[in-house]
């Protein structure tokens, strides 16, 4: 494997590190409410969380770099700022990848939230028990596979982003070439050899992860999501 | 000790003005009748306007604008099937509340509840390893640790089977005998309440239609219906005298008569029990019945003749001595027999449920 190709990788798997613990962060405190929330206007929400599940990747790719691009109002506040392009740059891919992933995360977790969050509560409060402490202590505990779930499937629909990234950060190397590109990039310079190596290595770690979510998911001891 | 005077502001409306004394009440009446309800407004967990008052506090007082949270009052409050937390052991179950309630440190301890329900033996499983007894005796357990000051109890032993039911009894029993702990105990099992409670409150519609003695409301014509259809029942009190082997019976005595009922080795001679008599299962003669299978007879007059509904039955009250049975008998026998009141008649009863 050439040294490019191996950098791809690298990035890749840097890509979907921070963007799942940046929608960790996110995605926790958005898909409580939206488990618990009476609110007229949840739908609507939800709706928008769900967005990029049915969106074509260009159309999410274009605004964004509308949106992100140094003469925007947005991307250029941000380049005064710090002096980072947000777009064709790693900052700029985190911040689409973790839009463009958020319903991996969202989802999994109201789901858990919603099954398991009144009765606990409440039986909590019975004992005795606030509510900030029962939700660490009771309720995210038996929401524990949402939370793997969650992870796993944010972690690997970032690796196997294409669309978003090519629109946001191009296909720089070392800097915002992932491994998705990397293959477009060996199969329109004919280098077969060298796309099957990535292609393959892709498919094995894809299989393997949701393998080993599945294997998981049945061993832990819990009744309950 | 508890004063409640509420209304809901869900599907349903409970109006309740009651002073609840300080021992296991039951809560009573049809489902539906709001007594979940009740019982989850006390406990902080429906949204209620009114005045909810314990010992002098007020947890919910609209007109002052007091409203304590849920978890800042001092209730044990177990709902229908209520469940362990699947996440920890049985012991980190028992364990939670001694870690993370506010209540906590109080006068119960861990190692106390868990000779109480004879727990030792269970700590260390997992909540899906132990049976569906064992599960209501660690709730109880748990909710003990959270040093509650009164007890919410919505229908404990729903779902268990009658022998499940008889395992679970005596713990609950403890509750008041050993904890002191005030309780009200919604059911809709006659069995239980007449075992555990003393008073009983009856709800219906959202409304408390009577309140008292657990064995005078129960014994109410004009509550029947709630009561359970034409299963009215009285109560009576015996004392055990001797079981007997041979054929399987055990002697009671009812007001200087001897009684026999189906064994109940349970019991120990010298023990004041109750019995419950359903009214249906009562019949009346004018004169004292020789040569006649049954064998509970009592002598008495009666003191109330009541109609149920139009039907064809009517319902006699019986005062023999201190105690007072009900009989049921068709508009036809009484006529025939020409019974009044003031009548002395016996009263022959075919069987009885032990409780």
């Amino acid at each position: 494997m050439n040294p490019e190709d191996i950098s791809a990788i690298w990035i890749t798997a840097q890509l979907a590190l921070v963007t799942t613990l940046v929608l960790f962060v996110i995605g926790t405190p958005l898909a409580w409410w939206l488990a618990t929330t009476k609110r007229w206007y949840k739908p609507s929400l939800e709706a928008f969380t769900a967005l990029p599940l049915v969106l074509p990747p260009t159309v999410l790719g274009f605004y964004l770099l509308l949106l992100l691009s140094p003469n925007s109002t947005v991307g250029g506040f941000f380049f005064e700022l710090t002096g980072v392009r947000l777009t064709f740059s790693f900052t700029g891919l985190v911040i689409a990848s973790v839009i463009y992933s958020l319903p991996f995360m969202v989802q999994p977790l109201q789901v858990a939230i919603e099954r398991v969050q009144e009765q606990c509560l409440q039986d909590a409060y019975a004992l005795g028990v606030s509510k900030l402490t029962a939700v660490f202590t009771a309720v995210f505990p038996q929401c524990r596979r949402g939370f793997l779930t969650a992870a796993v499937l944010t972690f690997a629909h970032t690796v196997g982003e294409f669309g978003v990234v090519l629109m946001i950060g191009g296909n720089i190397p070392g800097e915002t070439r992932v491994i998705s590109i990397a293959i477009y990039e060996h199969v329109e310079t004919i280098s077969y050899a060298d796309a099957h190596l990535l292609a393959i290595a892709l498919l094995v770690f894809s299989f393997l992860v949701l393998l080993a979510v599945f294997t998981i998911n049945r061993q832990l001891p819990l009744r309950a999501y | 000790m508890l004063q409640v005077d509420i209304e809901t502001l869900g599907e349903f409306r409970v109006s309740v003005d009651h002073e609840f004394p300080k021992s296991i009440t039951a809560v009573f009446g049809p489902s539906g009748s709001g007594k979940s309800t009740m019982l989850r407004a006390i406990a902080g967990m429906e949204p209620t306007r009114g005045l909810i008052c314990f010992d002098e506090d007020d947890w919910l007082n609209t007109e002052l604008d007091v409203l304590v949270k849920p978890h800042h009052r001092p209730i044990g409050y177990v709902r229908q099937n209520a469940q362990l937390f699947p996440h920890l052991t049985v012991h980190d179950n028992l364990a939670y509340p001694v870690k993370y309630s506010k209540r906590y440190p109080g006068e119960i301890t861990l190692d106390q509840v868990v000779e109480d329900f004879e727990l030792s033996l269970l700590l260390p499983r997992r909540t899906h390893q132990v049976s569906g007894g064992e599960t209501q005796r660690i709730i109880l357990a748990r909710m003990l640790l959270s040093q509650p000051k009164l007890l919410l109890l919505d229908e404990p032993l729903t779902g268990l089977d009658i022998q499940r039911k008889a395992e679970i009894l005596p713990y609950l029993e403890s509750l008041q005998t050993k904890y002191h702990i005030p309780t009200l105990y919604v059911s809709h099992a006659v069995d239980e309440i007449t075992a555990l409670c003393p008073h009983t409150v009856v709800l219906a519609d959202g409304e408390m239609r009577a309140s008292g003695r657990t064995a005078d409301v129960l014994e109410r014509r004009d509550l029947a219906e709630l009561l359970g259809g034409s299963d009215t029942s009285s109560i009576i009190n015996a004392k055990v005298l001797t079981h007997d082997r041979q054929y399987q019976l055990t002697t009671l005595e009812v007001e200087d008569r001897t009684w026999s009922v189906p064994m109940h080795l349970p019991l120990q001679p010298g023990e004041i029990t109750t019995l419950r008599v359903r009214a249906r299962d009562v019949s009346l003669a004018k004169v004292e019945p020789k040569a006649i299978s049954v064998r509970n007879i009592l002598p008495g007059k009666i003191v109330a003749i009541e109609d149920i509904d139009t039907g064809p039955s009517v319902n006699c009250v019986i005062q023999s001595g201190l105690t007072r049975l009900q009989a049921q008998i068709t508009r036809a026998s009484l006529d025939q027999l020409d019974l009044r009141i003031g009548d002395p008649v016996f009263a022959l009863v075919k069987s009885v449920t032990l409780d």
